[in-house]
């Protein structure tokens, strides 16, 4: 798999993850000691935490505070979401399931 | 996309409620240099923008006028809070209450509506540049009069810093410029708009 498919897959599996969490989130906003919702966000957030640091090490900044490097400031430095080379996060199916197999 | 921190850019801790001055500190909400016609005009103009470092000052300026829109609310419900059907008479707040009650409504100071005319969006980079140089200093222009009329220190601190953010983003919105020319045509810097007539190209 070439490097574009590669940041394209691993962005694709954390745009997933961040919106379970959002999806989880507006939930418990409603449900705040709903202990499933709580154990489901807990280890989602976990696994995003993972993978975007491990994108943002790789590939580019999602947000701003991981702009730094030591020679320049990247997060001008990568095209913005709407642009034409915007890694295309749906280029390739996510590798397991998102909410578990029931 | 966005996510949302739980805290103030800064500070709002007003004791004292004035429904007067309420009146007065919603144009920075909804009137035409506020806040919120800030966010809408820096936002949207970033998706003609060709230039990354400008796009950059678009999206990050755009984001903190959001966190002025929120301290401006902010201070609109602590200065409303707790008031007397007597003291909404007299202080002239009771235009507004019979329509909104206390409620946070994006009104100019003289009771009209927000509206997208506030802002411009021209698709061409000067113009949209330039549009927004004024528009810092006519926010800038109006965090001052409303100094001028407000005495409580408890308010006129977060306006301060509010008027201090709108001469920071100047100076930006004046990086954003610089930034443009070096990208124009030295002999004519309007010999084309770059936002429409060449392709764009992330450097």
């Amino acid at each position: 798999m070439n490097s574009a498919n590669e940041q394209s897959r691993l962005l694709r599996r954390i745009n997933a993850l961040s919106f379970a969490l959002v999806e989880t989130n507006l939930y418990l906003d409603g449900h705040p000691t709903n202990r499933a919702a709580l154990d489901y966000y807990r280890s989602t957030y976990g696994e995003y935490q993972k993978l975007k640091e491990e994108y943002e090490s790789k590939y580019a900044p999602l947000t701003a505070t991981a702009g730094e490097s030591d020679t320049e400031w990247k997060w001008v430095r990568e095209p913005w979401p709407w642009e034409i080379g915007f890694p295309e996060a749906g280029a390739a199916a996510p590798t397991k399931p998102l909410y578990g197999d029931d | 996309m966005w996510i949302y921190e739980k805290k103030l850019q800064y500070p709002v801790k007003i004791k004292n409620p004035n429904p007067r001055y309420a009146q007065i500190i919603i144009s920075q909400l909804g009137g035409p240099d506020g806040e919120l016609a800030a966010a809408t005009r820096y936002l949207n103009q970033r998706f003609s923008m060709p230039y990354q470092e400008v796009i950059g000052i678009l999206t990050d300026v755009g984001t903190e006028e959001l966190a002025h829109v929120e301290m401006i609310g902010a201070i609109l419900y602590q200065l409303t809070r707790n008031l007397t059907e007597e003291e909404i008479s007299r202080s002239g707040f009771d235009k507004y209450f019979v329509d909104h009650t206390t409620g946070v409504y994006p009104v100019a100071a003289a009771g009209v509506p927000f509206d997208a005319k506030y802002i411009g969006v021209k698709g061409d980079v000067f113009a949209d540049i330039s549009e927004d140089l004024a528009a810092e200093q006519k926010a800038r222009v109006t965090y001052d009069n409303l100094l001028r009329l407000i005495d409580d220190p408890d308010v006129r601190d977060p306006l301060r810093f509010l008027r201090a953010r709108e001469v920071v983003h100047y100076q930006r919105f004046g990086d954003a410029l610089r930034c443009a020319q070096d990208h124009a045509d030295c002999k004519n810097f309007y010999a084309y708009n770059p936002a429409f007539d060449t392709p764009k190209k992330a450097r």
